[in-house]
C-alpha cells in the first residue's frame, strides 16, 4: 500500500518535467534541424532523412566563412548594434533617471512615461515612408550613419522603460547619503544610481544589440548598397540568390544565432521584471 | 524589489524637496533622448499623416497635390484593402489565442514545484529571441516538401503518405505565418505569465483548499480572477505587435502565394515602395495608426487600473 502511494507520488511529481520537456523539445524541433543540417556535408545534404549528420562536417561553415559578403554584413551588424547599444544606455540611464526620479514632482513628466509606451504600440511603417523621403533629400541614404541615426529612435522607448524601474528600486536614502558626502547632482547618477543598478543596464543594453541585430525593414529600406549592409537583409538576399543551397543558408543562420544565445542568460535572469511592465518587444 | 518601489511612490517629504528643487534637471536629462525620439519617430508620424492627405509619389512625376480625403475614401471602396485587413486582424487574434492558451499551460507547469526552472526558463525563451530572419528560414526549411524536417517526421509516424507542400497553398501558408507567430510569441505570454502566477500568494490558495476546493476551483476561482489583469494586458502587446508586424510574414512568405498572406503593413509598403504611391500608402498606414491608438488607449486603461 504504501509502496504504490510513493510510486504514484513519483509520476505525479515527473508530470510537469515530461510536459515540459516534450513541450520544449517540440518547440526547438526547427532550430535542432537547423543545426544539424548545418553540419552535413554537400555529398550528404539531400540524402540525409536524420536530424544529425552520420559523418559531421564543417564544409557549408567554410563556404559561408569565405564568402567575402557574408563577413562584411555581420561586420557591420556588430559595429552598428554595438554603437547604437552605447548611445542608448547612455541616453536612457539620463532619461530613466529623470523619469523615475522626477515623474511624481515635475509636470509633463508622466505624459511622457505615456507617449513612451504609445510609441512602442504604432506602426513602424506610418512613418518609414516620410523619414525615407527626409534622409533622401538629406542625401543620407546608403550611407553608413543613417541606421546609427534611427536605431536608438526604436531602442529608447523600451529601455528607457526598463532603467525607470531599475532606477525606482534604488533606494533615495542612498543618493541622499550621497549629497551629504558631496556628490553632486550628475555625481549621485553616475556614481551611486548607475552601479547598483547595473544588472538592469546590463540586461537594457543586450535588448537594445539584440534589437539593432535583429532589425530587418529599416535597413532593407534606407539601405541599398552591399557594402554597408547589416546581415538580416544581407542574409536575406544571400538565401534568396541561394535558394537551394540548404547546407549554407543554415551555417550562416546558426552564426547570426550565436550572439543572441551567449546573452541568453543574463536575459533570463533579469528580463522579467521588464517583460511585465510590458515595455519589452522581441 | 517591491518594497522599494512602494517606498519611490510615497516619499518623505524631505524627499519631495529634494528633487522639486532641481526641476529643470528633469528637462535636462530627457534631451538627449529625445531629440532622437522626436526626430526620427514623432515628425515622421506627423509627416507621415500630413502625407496622407496628399498625392504624393516615390518619384515626383506629378504636381503635388492637397486632396483632402481622397485617398481615405480610396481606401475604404478597395476590396483588396478589406480582404487585407481581415487576414491582418486574423493573423492577430490567431496569434493571441493560441500563444495566450499555450503560454498560460507552459506558465502552469513551470510554477509546480519543479527543480531547475532556470533552464527550463531559459530554453522556453530561445524562440523568443531568435532573429526574424533565422526564424523565417528555419520555418521554411522544416516546412520544406522535399528535405523538411517536419515532413520527415510525419512521414516517418506513418501520418500522411506524401509531403505536404504548407507553404504553397494560400490556405497553408496563412496557416502556417499564424504557427510560426505563435511559436516566436508563446514563449512571452508563458515568462509574463509565470511572473504573475508566482505573484499570487499561497496563502490564499491554501485557504481556498482548506476550504474544500479541488485543483481546478482554485484554478478558476482563486488563480484565474488574479491573473486577469496581466492577461489582459500581455494578450493586448501580442496583438498590437501582430497586427504592426512586417518582418515574420514578408520574410516567411513574401506576402505570397498570390498575395495570400498580405498583411496590412506589407500591403503598406508594397504600395510605397512598389507602386511608388505614397500618398495612398501612407493613408492606409495612417488607418493602422488610428487603430492601434484606440486599442492602445484600451490598453492603458487596463494597466492604470488597480489590480483587483
Amino acid at each position: 500500500m504504501k509502496k504504490k502511494k510513493s510510486a504514484r507520488k513519483m509520476i505525479i511529481t515527473a508530470i510537469p518535467y515530461v510536459l515540459l520537456t516534450a513541450m520544449l523539445a517540440i518547440s526547438l524541433i526547427p532550430l535542432v534541424s537547423m543545426l544539424g543540417t548545418s553540419f552535413r556535408s554537400r555529398a550528404t545534404l539531400l540524402t540525409t532523412r536524420t536530424i544529425f549528420p552520420q559523418e559531421w562536417s564543417l564544409e557549408f561553415y567554410r563556404t559561408v566563412l569565405s564568402d567575402v559578403r557574408i563577413l562584411t554584413y555581420f561586420k557591420n551588424s556588430f559595429v552598428n548594434s554595438l554603437i547604437t547599444c552605447i548611445v542608448t544606455v547612455f541616453c536612457s540611464v539620463l532619461g530613466g533617471y529623470a523619469l523615475s526620479r522626477f515623474g511624481r514632482k515635475v509636470k509633463g513628466i508622466n505624459i511622457v512615461v505615456v507617449f513612451l509606451l504609445m510609441l512602442q504600440m504604432f506602426p513602424t511603417v506610418q512613418m518609414i515612408i516620410p523619414l525615407y523621403i527626409t534622409f533622401q533629400n538629406m542625401g543620407l541614404i546608403n550611407t553608413p550613419y543613417v541606421l546609427l541615426a534611427c536605431y536608438p529612435a526604436f531602442t529608447l522607448p523600451m529601455n528607457m522603460w526598463m532603467m525607470r524601474s531599475f532606477i525606482d528600486s534604488v533606494p533615495y536614502e542612498m543618493e541622499e547619503a550621497g549629497r551629504i558626502d558631496g556628490c553632486n547632482r550628475f555625481q549621485t547618477i553616475t556614481r551611486i544610481a548607475v552601479p547598483v543598478s547595473k544588472p538592469g543596464i546590463a540586461s537594457s543594453a543586450i535588448l537594445a544589440f539584440n534589437h539593432c541585430w535583429n532589425e530587418f525593414l529599416l535597413a532593407m529600406i534606407l539601405i541599398k548598397k552591399d557594402n554597408y549592409r547589416t546581415m538580416p537583409v544581407g542574409l536575406n538576399n544571400y538565401m534568396q540568390e541561394n535558394s537551394a543551397d540548404w547546407g549554407s543558408i543554415m551555417a550562416a543562420a546558426t552564426l547570426m544565432l550565436i550572439p543572441v544565445l551567449l546573452f541568453l542568460n543574463v536575459l533570463q535572469k533579469n528580463i522579467v521584471g521588464g517583460l511585465t511592465v510590458g515595455s519589452v518587444k522581441g | 524589489m517591491k518594497n522599494t518601489n512602494k517606498s519611490a511612490q510615497k516619499p518623505a517629504a524631505s524627499h519631495k524637496k529634494f528633487y522639486q528643487k532641481d526641476w529643470f534637471i528633469a528637462y535636462i536629462l530627457l534631451i538627449p533622448a529625445f531629440l532622437f525620439l522626436f526626430s526620427i519617430r514623432l515628425w515622421p508620424m506627423v509627416q507621415g499623416i500630413g502625407m496622407s492627405f496628399t498625392n504624393r509619389r516615390l518619384l515626383n512625376d506629378r504636381p503635388l497635390k492637397f486632396i483632402a480625403f481622397d485617398n481615405y475614401i480610396r481606401v475604404f471602396h478597395d476590396k483588396e484593402f478589406w480582404g487585407v485587413a481581415g487576414y491582418t486582424l486574423a493573423y492577430a487574434l490567431g496569434t493571441v489565442i493560441c500563444s495566450y492558451l499555450l503560454g498560460l499551460g507552459v506558465a502552469l507547469l513551470m510554477n509546480m514545484k519543479i527543480r531547475y526552472r532556470g533552464i527550463f526558463r531559459m530554453i522556453l525563451m530561445i524562440p523568443w529571441v531568435v532573429p526574424g530572419v533565422v526564424t523565417a528560414y528555419i520555418w521554411k526549411y522544416a516546412l520544406n516538401d522535399q528535405i523538411g524536417i517536419i515532413n520527415i517526421m510525419l512521414q516517418s509516424l506513418g501520418l500522411i503518405k506524401k509531403p505536404i507542400g504548407f507553404l504553397a497553398s494560400p490556405q497553408g501558408a496563412r496557416t502556417m505565418a499564424i504557427v510560426v507567430n505563435v511559436w516566436k510569441n508563446y514563449p512571452y505570454m508563458a515568462l509574463v505569465m509565470l511572473a504573475g502566477l508566482q505573484s499570487v500568494s499561497e496563502e490564499i490558495k491554501d485557504a481556498a483548499r482548506i476550504d474544500g476546493g479541488g485543483a481546478l476551483d482554485v484554478f478558476r476561482y482563486v488563480v484565474m480572477p488574479e491573473l486577469r489583469t496581466v492577461s489582459m494586458m500581455c494578450t493586448t502587446l501580442v496583438f498590437i505587435w501582430s497586427f504592426n508586424s512586417f518582418d515574420s510574414v514578408f520574410l516567411l512568405t513574401g506576402g505570397g502565394p498570390n498575395k495570400a498572406t498580405y498583411v496590412m503593413s506589407i500591403e503598406a509598403y508594397f504600395q510605397a515602395f512598389q507602386k511608388m504611391n505614397l500618398g495612398y500608402a501612407t493613408s492606409m498606414a495612417t488607418v493602422m495608426l488610428i487603430f492601434m491608438l484606440v486599442v492602445s488607449l484600451f490598453y492603458m486603461r487596463i494597466t492604470s487600473a488597480p489590480p483587483d
